[in-house]
């Protein structure tokens, strides 16, 4: 592992990235705990909070990875303590009870926090002593309740516990520090099976999870045929190697434990393999086979939807021959040497018959792993069905063997128990006396082990298949340290070999390593499979984009790009509308100009005429003898030669057509193109809605804590897309309208039973499409805006008088929120009631181009929609003509285009209204409204008869700007004024239209406000004038 | 559209053909009403023909417009309203002058660009209030032989004028 990377700012922007999820996870699992709390300890005695305590523990353990890759220290001493906590409770040494929850999240602000630094959104020194001491006293807390349970002592024993307090995370925790972390996730197999189907649920993932797998296997299986085909090269191993590796990365990623042990084994045997340690034998080969089989299988189960269960240690078995140490294999030769010294004694035919539960997946590898076994101490004549050649029709599930051997039937017995059969029978073929059915305790069959733990019996499940393992452990500790040390049950010596060398009568041999080599190849092992851990304890936490690294060969499915990138293809994309716009202006043109050219015949027939004409002359000449007639029959011939250059001239403009019709062909494409293009990189910058919504839950949740209100949060429609740069903006403004509604809109419990409502109130936040828009809204249950104080703020304020105040519509008095100081709490709180946060919503919809809407019923709740374009570099826009300029407005703004008559319009004290069905809308220039004598920018269609009005704006507060002529409507990119030059009030920014021109687009909010301006009450006096 | 770049004249005046110190700059000359003016060749990105503008409310009347230099929005300020000079009509000799200041481009209108001249520090004496020019805005004058030519601080000239957003 490198010691450091460096932090660039690419890394750095991957970390926030990872670290944002990660911190997500960790606030979203704990409030799914809270939320089940009833005030006592937690248990984690369903699936799911066994699965939200390890998604905890697994993302505090990856961002402790990242940050200490990254060398950010703090944050991973913070992560460090609070994984080993939620070790703690994951393995129910310390009780899951609320009053950690505080802490807890505490721990997460303070890392947020953290994060926000590096990101550069907060500054200054991010003070994590206080909270590191909060972790380390619930620790010690810990400590003292294991110390209290020895029962509970009893099943972490297996672990390498550190104390984490004292341990010093600073001490170079770089290589060595993943190691007992994989240790631990090794050894707990029971969640992480839960974890899997949990994981593999998720359609998408699952999609990929087989997608990938299958792939791995093919092209393994495919390898594997080669070099046994070929003379054996080694990079075909490499190769083989590499894929298993894959599959194990991908199983591990997904939480299929027992998949995962299952290629360990096997990549550790390739690993030597590889690595010349031990040799490529036939057997060796057919195991490899085998185990391909046996993952094809997994992943069919796993595309079946049904639980892929295979036993635990069926890699050890597979491949024990090769996978044992050294001295193990050693000691068993010699044992074996001399008990073959003794040699074959009696021989006697025997015949054994297995049988396997049907439901055993692995029948097959089992029968296989059997009879290799046997062929150690035995001579076998048949095999039925024949194992080694099972054809995919055959099942293995009832195996009958003859063999001879000189060892007792029941020693063969014991043998063939070790392995996961459901019965043995052992015969003596000879003679037909069934001797004694040896024992038929059927041997734990594995679904039976894995289901018993996955339904979360941690200690329980995992003891029984732990006990052995660690004896052996222990018991080869002397003769293996290095396998010792590695705790990894799959890399210890199998249980069945050791147990089964001293007392086999016949050599155990397949294999034979050289004594020197193993430690060497053993020694590889730890660190190999410290760092699967950390590549399997990675992808653990995050599936959604672990599966596909591991899936290695594969180009990734999601590819990280600087949005930066994006946005400068999205510029591009923008330049490439206007050229198109550009050329569809000149193809516009040129097609007027070659409208009246016709096929070219004109100029023939004027030459042919002329030559006529040429002709009679000088007949007429001859004829009359008038020289006159002559000369002008020679003036016409000098006509028609001239005139040939301009036949030339028509011949190459009706070629210049047909190029132009090329031309235009290729215009329109490029147009197909251009939009295509602009499509793309626009899907491209959406992001789903719903991490940003995800975030709310925490508000919500801390504003109920914190003003002792009951709120459910719903979040629908979290898969709506939105342009990414939106999404970054929206979570402030967001902010404000949920504190808004938790704060002012939300009764609270005792007033909401008093009312009649559900003690619980419901907060909505939803998001969908809406035409060439997104909606989002923010809706509550709780007693609405009450118009009547808003009528009393607003004169306090004085932003209404009396009087405006009494005429106004509750739809004005609604708008009136948005004021900047207005606020209608009785006093201000920590949270709101400043008055400013309406304000600062509409602000920044202003600059995202977006619109909202509020609608309120009293006593019943308050919805407030927020309409935003898709994207923010391209709005439709309508294209209209005032004096000399052409604007455009943003086509969700223009709510109608009207022509009225001039003697249709009314004064209402000095201000032109017009009536448009019911309502009375104020009918202004563009002179007016910015106050400008410019002569150029009038509006040049003062005199006539006719006024063509674009009624602008939201529902309640429109204006009718007149216009000279409209232009049509476009796709407008949006360039920034400020970029080289200031924004102006009333320009959302510029754009350049297909002539090359600039044209400016309208703020119609701004519009709005300038209107009301520099014509005070403008609404409320055509109010006046109509109710009159 | 009529942005085609005008080449900046590459005949250096005759009349400073001075050794070129260390020290010295590179100006581009211009004239505005009857006055000669120069600034700091590093500051012009390029020297363009005065095409269709976009005229804007809302901003000072020296703000003539907006154009569109490929695809980029710049302002264009007329230095003769801004200096408060009679305003005079476009003629074939107006120009351009795009500067790139601070990283933001704003485009300059003259009457006229007459040379690129090299002068010498020594050349330049500090400013004094003449012409129409505040002072603030006077890098200096340069003394040449027939005539005196007005170096304008464009940077500070352009940082008062159009100092970026606005708080809305």
């Amino acid at each position: 592992m490198s010691a450091t990377v460096e932090v660039t700012a690419e890394f750095l922007a991957g970390f926030l990235d990872e670290a944002q999820e990660y911190m997500e996870q960790l606030n979203s699992d704990l409030l799914a705990f809270e939320e089940g709390s009833d005030g006592g300890p937690i248990a984690l005695d369903t699936p799911q909070r066994t699965e939200w305590m390890n998604e905890m523990f697994r993302a505090a353990h990856s961002l402790k990875g990242l940050a200490a890759t990254m060398g950010f220290d703090k944050i991973k001493e913070v992560t460090h303590r609070m994984e080993t906590l939620f070790d703690r409770i994951r393995m129910g040494v310390a009780p899951l009870d609320p009053s950690k929850f505080e802490t807890l999240f505490s721990v997460f602000d303070c890392l947020q926090r953290l994060i926000d630094e590096l990101s550069g959104d907060a500054s200054g020194d991010v003070e994590i002593e206080s909270t590191l001491a909060d972790l380390d006293r619930e620790l010690e807390a810990c400590e003292q309740s294991k110390d209290g349970t020895s029962t509970m002592a009893n099943k972490t024993d297996s672990q390498p516990e550190q104390p984490p307090v004292s341990e010093q995370p600073t001490d170079s925790e770089l290589a060595p520090e993943p190691q007992p972390s994989a240790v631990q996730e090794e050894s707990s197999p029971a969640p992480e099976a839960a974890a899997s189907m949990q994981v593999l649920n998720d359609p998408e993932l699952r999609t990929l999870f087989i997608d990938s797998t299958l792939e791995s296997v093919d092209l393994l299986n495919e390898s594997l045929l080669k070099f046994e085909q070929g003379s054996g090269e080694i990079e075909l191993i490499q190769e083989v190697f590499r894929m298993a590796h894959n599959i194990k990365g991908a199983c591990g990623a997904v939480g299929l434990d027992d998949a995962y042990k299952f290629t360990h084994s096997m990549e550790s045997v390739l690993d030597q393999v590889r690595s010349e340690t031990i040799q490529m034998t036939d057997s060796l080969m057919s195991a490899l086979f085998k185990a391909a089989d046996v993952l094809r299988e997994v992943v069919d189960c796993v595309s079946k939807d049904k639980p892929a269960n295979i036993n635990t240690s069926l890699g050890e078995q597979l491949f024990a021959s090769w996978l044992d140490g050294p001295p193990s294999s050693g000691s068993s030769q010699v044992d074996s040497g001399s008990v073959d010294a003794q040699g074959s004694g009696e021989e006697g035919e025997l015949k054994v018959v297995l049988d396997f539960a049907a439901e055993s997946l692995d029948a097959e590898i089992q029968a296989f792993l059997i009879l290799n076994r046997i062929k150690e101490v035995a001579e076998v004549h048949s095999c039925v069905p024949n194992i080694e050649i099972l054809g995919d029709d055959e099942s293995a599930h009832h195996v009958e063997m003859v063999l001879s051997t000189d060892i007792p039937a029941s020693e063969l017995k014991d043998l063939i128990s070790k392995f996961e059969v459901q019965s043995v029978r052992v015969e003596s073929a000879g003679e037909q006396t069934s001797s004694e059915s040896i024992a038929d305790e059927p041997v734990e069959a594995p679904t039976a082990a894995s289901n018993e733990a996955a339904a979360g019996d941690v200690g329980e499940g995992q003891s029984s298949q732990e006990a052995q393992p660690s004896q052996e452990t222990s018991a080869s500790q002397e003769t293996s340290p290095v396998a010792a040390r590695d705790v990894e049950p799959v890399s210890a010596p199998p249980p069945a070999q050791v147990a089964t060398a001293p007392s086999a009568a016949s050599p155990a041999p397949v294999s034979t390593p050289t004594a020197s080599t193993p430690p060497a190849a053993a020694a590889s092992k730890p660190a190999q499979s410290a760092t699967n851990a950390v590549a399997a304890g990675k992808p653990a936490a995050k599936p959604a984009r672990a599966a596909a690294p591991a899936s290695g060969s594969r180009s990734g499915e999601t590819v990280r790009v600087d949005i930066e990138r994006l946005d400068q293809l999205m510029n591009l994309g923008g330049e490439l509308v206007i050229c198109r716009a550009r050329l569809n202006q000149i193809h516009s043109g040129l097609a007027e100009v070659f409208d009246g050219v016709g096929t070219g015949t004109q100029s023939d027939e004027m030459q042919q005429s002329l030559a006529e004409l040429q002709e009679s002359l000088i007949q007429e000449s001859v004829a009359s003898g008038q020289s006159r007639m002559a000369e002008l029959a020679r003036e016409v011939a000098r006509l028609k030669k001239g005139f040939l250059g301009f036949g030339d001239i028509a011949q190459r403009v009706v070629e210049a057509k047909a190029c132009f019709h090329d031309f235009a062909e290729s215009v329109h494409a490029l147009g197909r193109v251009s939009d295509g293009l602009q499509k793309g990189i626009m899907d491209t910058r959406m992001v789903a809605v719903g991490p940003l919504f995800t975030r709310f839950r925490r508000v919500v949740r801390d504003l109920c804590k914190a003003k002792k209100k009951k709120i459910n949060l719903k979040l629908v429609g979290e898969n709506t897309e939105l342009d990414k740069r939106m999404i970054d903006e929206l979570g402030d403004p967001l902010t404000h309208m949920v504190r808004n509604s938790v704060d002012h809109g939300i009764e609270m419990p005792e007033d909401r039973i008093a009312a009649g409502k559900d003690e619980i109130a419901t907060l909505t936040l939803e998001a969908y499409h809406a035409g060439n828009s997104i909606c989002i809204e923010v809706r509550d249950d709780g007693k609405g805006i009450d118009h009547e104080m808003v009528r009393q703020k607003a004169i306090e304020k004085e932003i209404l008088t009396p009087q405006q105040a009494e005429q106004a519509t509750p739809k004005e008095l609604v708008q009136l929120i948005f004021q900047p100081g207005f606020s209608t709490a009785k006093e201000v709180s920590d949270l709101s009631g400043r008055g400013m946060g309406m304000d600062i919503v509409m602000t920044k919809l202003n600059a995202l181009n977006g619109t909202i809407d509020v609608e309120t019923t009293p006593g019943e709740g308050t919805v407030v929609t927020i309409r935003l374009p898709l994207t923010l570099a391209i709005i439709n826009g309508l294209l209209v003509q005032i004096g000399q300029g052409v604007y455009v407005i943003p086509i969700d703004c223009v709510a109608e285009i009207i022509t009225v008559r001039r003697d249709e319009l009314h004064f209402v004290q000095k201000q032109r209204v017009a009536r448009v069905r019911d309502q009375v809308i104020p009918v202004v220039r563009f002179e007016n409204i910015f106050a400008t004598d410019n002569q150029n920018l009038r509006t040049a269609s003062t005199g006539s008869e006719e006024e063509t009005l674009c009624i602008i704006g939201a529902e309640g507060n429109r204006i009718g700007l007149c216009v000279d002529s409209l232009l049509g409507q476009e796709d407008i990119v949006i360039k920034s004024l400020s970029e080289n030059f200031q924004n102006v009030r009333g320009f959302a920014g510029a754009s350049i239209m297909g002539d090359g021109r600039v044209s400016l687009i309208l703020d119609v909010g701004t519009m709005l406000d300038l209107v009301r301006e520099n014509q005070p009450s403008v609404e409320q006096e055509a109010a006046l004038e109509v109710s009159a | 559209m009529s942005e085609s770049a005008v080449a900046i004249p590459d005949s250096i005046g005759s009349e400073n053909v001075n050794d070129v110190a260390d020290d010295g700059l590179q100006l581009v000359g211009f004239r505005l009403a009857d006055e000669e003016y120069g600034i700091d060749i590093m500051c012009v990105q390029e020297i363009i023909l005065p095409g269709a503008m976009t005229e804007l409310p809302q901003v000072p009347d020296f703000i003539r417009g907006l154009i569109n230099l490929r695809g980029s929005i710049i302002p264009v300020i007329d230095l003769r309203m801004r200096f408060g000079l009679r305003v005079s009509q476009r003629t074939d000799a107006s120009r351009v002058i795009v500067t790139e200041v601070q990283g933001r481009t704003v485009g300059i209108v003259v009457d006229a660009v007459s040379e690129v001249l090299r002068v010498s520090s020594d050349q330049i004496d500090p400013p004094a209030t003449i012409g129409n020019v505040e002072q603030a805005y006077i890098k200096g004058l340069v003394k040449l032989e027939h005539k005196l030519l007005i170096l304008l601080e464009i940077e500070a000239l352009l940082e008062e004028e159009i100092p970026g957003d606005l708080p809305s």
